[in-house]
């Protein structure tokens, strides 16, 4: 910045001599530039405050008095413009035409010029001088933010005042200026926005038919602008101020000209970058240069795409190498030892007491409470993504493959909402205006592998291939982000084929992350996870263990065996056993239950559940049930929401058969496939 | 300008705020400031706002949208828009 910021001093005695007229100033700003903290060391214990006259927002006045001249200084409501999209711009524009203060002293976020000086060029069409106030220049310079006050006041033909209203600084100054102004001691030469040529025929013919009859107090030129802009409350006025014959005619252009709301608006902006663009610099260097440079690789639709699976890739070998050792100790040290010592002191209660405890709740909720080093190392490893800004890169570069491939926007929403979890993702389609559109983001987002599921196979794949653990759930991943893609060709090419979603995403920056952040990221979701393993997981595996052990002696004869085997001669195709295919259902309710299913179902009897597992089911069989796991119904959460958000029961019934037949084709051929390729047959 | 940015999101060949910016031929902090004024405008509409869905789910956290970005869709309003 290129000026001397000093405090306000209330009674400065190296001040000119005071002035006998009292001024009025219109405190004006966006929300949040720092207006309150100025108004109150402008005005201090003489502040006012009530309500605007019929309205119920707060209105602020108070006195002010700099070196001998007294101010009145009226807050205005913080506003984004003056166009009467709310009751504060509505107040703020009634003041300033109404009131005429002698100055408007408005504020602006120095880190945000492009986003506030919009109601600057609202403002300096109202016929009130106008003094800029640059705040917080502190924060922007922190952010690599450089402007200079010089330039932008030259560009602007008004006074520019960079200040720290926090530090007191400036303040006295923005003030001073605006003295200057109205004693017509500094010029006020404003470069004003102009409309755009293609509306500047139409905007003199409407200022011609509005200037004769314009109430008193409002600029003719103003009115025929904001006529043009669409403002509500002027387009209803006039037609009460207007001859109802000159109205017709007023109206008949705006009908002819609609386009023109967005020109006068878009005048504005080109009218803003005209200005900051010498005044501000903001930084290539440093972390925006590295994001840039970073960015072209990591959401190049090629490149891109090979760093995300690596980064999948990377983050299952962290977990399972990490974690792996960690959970195998627990289990044996800490799981097998509760286990076999409740079964000691339960030795004497009845057998069903001792079989639902330990057999069900602890064979259930244990083994999923020794993957709690998974749990962490995994959270940790998705924090990390998180906190450097890589995440919201992820659904990017997968859209922008999609896009390739000819789906254009159309797997957005389901990406960027899903990849956490696909609940929100579904909720998140309202904002499609579309119906069909909102039906395919719907009947695509569970196809999008959501934290959930890379959880559950984060739980699953060690069981089944301890060996080579990071491997299989990496090509578990890649694979279900191939079945997203030729889903949405599929609906693509059958169903939604006219839809096209744009959208503009703003992603954060990367930067360095911060470990506590991540630490707590892990720590708050592991809790999360250890609370719902104690509630919903604990009792699905009581249930599960009564309908394993009734009504027969033996595993076979159980309830649930009975209603499994039904459904074997399907999932005879995939190489599930009626087992398998128990432990994917109760994965219906939370993911998370079919580990705890497989724990009970398999009775590990003393043996670490991998151990059983790799014993019992075949290579094969178990890549089947990990992709059915991976493509099945995501939850009855999601199922919940497609029927919230459809409100159909056919398009939720079409929705689930969809991830069935998905989960069900998929499982088929990966199955057959693995055999033929040797790696077993059917579970003896 | 503000046709500009609405027929370039409209084209679908521009995702974020740094290709709509250099689309246009502005700083993208000129595109956020526009992409603000027709959010209010209602000619673009934010997406992922996970208001309460999210309560209870173990990556609940995982819909931060400061570290997911931000992401707005065209309403149909900002449809005819551009196509106008």
């Amino acid at each position: 910045m290129n000026a001397n910021l000093q405090p306000l001093a209330p009674q400065s005695s190296a001040a000119r001599p005071a002035e006998s007229r009292r001024l009025v100033i219109g405190l004006a700003g966006q929300p949040n530039v720092g207006k309150s903290t100025v108004f109150s060391i402008l005005t201090g214990l003489t502040a006012e405050v009530g309500n605007w006259p019929g309205r119920t927002v707060e209105r602020r006045e108070g006195s002010a008095r700099i070196g001998g001249r007294e101010f009145h200084v009226v807050d205005l409501p913080g506003t984004y413009s003056l166009t009467s999209n709310s009751e504060e711009e509505r107040i703020a524009r009634e003041f300033i035409l109404r009131e005429r203060p002698d100055v408007i002293v408005m504020l602006a976020d120095a880190a945000a010029l492009e986003r506030n000086l919009y109601l600057l060029a609202e403002l300096l069409l109202l016929p009130i001088p106008v003094v800029l106030g640059v705040n917080m220049v502190d924060v922007a310079r922190r952010e690599g933010i450089e402007f200079d006050a010089h330039v932008l006041e030259a560009a602007l033909g008004l006074p520019v005042v960079p200040m720290v209203a926090s530090r007191n600084e400036g303040v006295a100054e923005v003030l001073a200026a605006a003295a200057a102004v109205a004693d017509g001691q500094q010029a006020f030469a404003p470069d004003r926005p102009e409309i755009a040529a293609a509306h500047r025929e139409v905007f003199q013919q409407v200022l011609a038919l509005v200037a004769p009859a314009a109430p008193e107090g409002m600029p003719p030129d103003w009115a025929a602008l904001k006529l043009l802009e669409g403002d509500r409350e002027i387009t209803t006025t006039a037609q009460q101020w207007l001859p109802a014959e000159r109205w017709n005619e007023v109206h008949e252009l705006l009908r002819e000209h609609e386009d023109a709301v967005l020109d006068v608006a878009g005048a504005r902006y080109e009218w803003i970058g005209r200005m900051v663009r010498a005044a501000v610099r903001r930084p290539r260097l440093g972390q925006i240069s590295f994001t840039d440079r970073f960015d072209r690789i990591a959401t190049h639709p090629g490149w891109g795409l090979a760093l995300l699976l690596s980064v999948f890739g990377l983050v299952f070998w962290l977990t399972f190498s990490v974690a792996g050792p960690v959970q195998e100790w627990l289990e044996e040290a800490v799981v097998a030892r509760v286990s076999a010592a409740l079964a000691g002191v339960l030795a004497d209660a009845p057998a069903w007491l001792s079989g639902v405890l330990v057999d069900g709740m602890l064979a259930g909720a244990g083994v999923v409470l020794t993957f709690v080093p998974v749990l962490f190392v995994f959270f940790i490893a998705l924090g990390f993504l998180e906190d450097t800004g890589y995440q919201s890169r992820m659904a990017y570069v997968m859209d922008r493959f999609m896009h390739r491939i000819g789906l254009h926007g159309k797997s957005f929403l389901p990406l960027f909402l899903g990849f956490g979890c696909n609940v929100p993702a579904v909720m998140g389609s309202r904002v499609i205006e579309s119906r069909s559109a909102r039906l395919l983001t719907i009947m695509l987002t569970p196809f999008v592998p959501c934290s959930a599921r890379l959880l559950v196979l984060a739980f699953l794949v060690p069981l089944f291939f301890p060996a080579y653990p990071a491997l299989v759930a990496w090509g578990l991943v890649v694979g279900n982000l191939v079945v997203l893609v030729l889903i949405g060709l599929l609906l693509d090419r059958f169903a939604f084929r006219r839809e096209r979603l744009a959208f503009v995403m703003e992603m954060p920056l990367y930067h360095v992350p911060n470990p506590r952040t991540i630490l707590v990221f892990a720590a708050t979701n592991v809790w999360t996870f250890v609370k719902r393993a104690a509630t919903i997981i604990v009792l699905a595996s009581m249930i599960i263990w009564l309908l394993v052990s009734y009504p027969g002696a033996h595993v076979n004869d159980s309830y649930l065996a009975t209603f499994g085997r039904a459904l074997e001669p399907v999932g005879a195709l995939m190489g599930l056993d009626w087992r398998l295919i128990v432990a994917t259902l109760s994965a219906f309710v939370a993911k998370e239950n079919s580990i705890a299913a497989l724990g009970i179902i398999f009775g590990t009897e003393g043996e670490v559940l991998g151990a059983t597992l790799a014993a019992l089911v075949t290579p094969a069989s178990a890549l089947a049930f990990l992709v059915v796991n991976m493509l099945f119904v995501p939850c009855v959460a999601t199922v919940a929401a497609v029927r919230q958000e459809t409100r159909s029961w056919g398009w939720t019934a079409a929705s689930t058969g969809l991830m069935l037949a998905s989960a069900l084709l998929f499982g088929t051929l990966v199955y057959q496939a693995a055999v033929m390729a040797g790696l077993g047959g059917r579970v003896v | 300008m503000f046709k500009r940015l609405l027929s370039a999101v409209a084209s679908g060949q521009v995702g974020n705020t740094a290709e709509l910016a250099a689309a246009i031929d502005v700083s993208p902090a000129m595109v956020e400031a526009m992409v603000a004024e027709l959010e209010r405008r209602g000619l673009l509409q934010r997406a992922g706002e996970c208001g309460t869905v999210c309560a209870g789910c173990p990556s609940e956290s995982a819909c931060d949208p400061k570290q997911q970005g931000s992401a707005w869709m065209l309403t149909t309003a900002g449809r005819r828009y551009a196509e106008h």
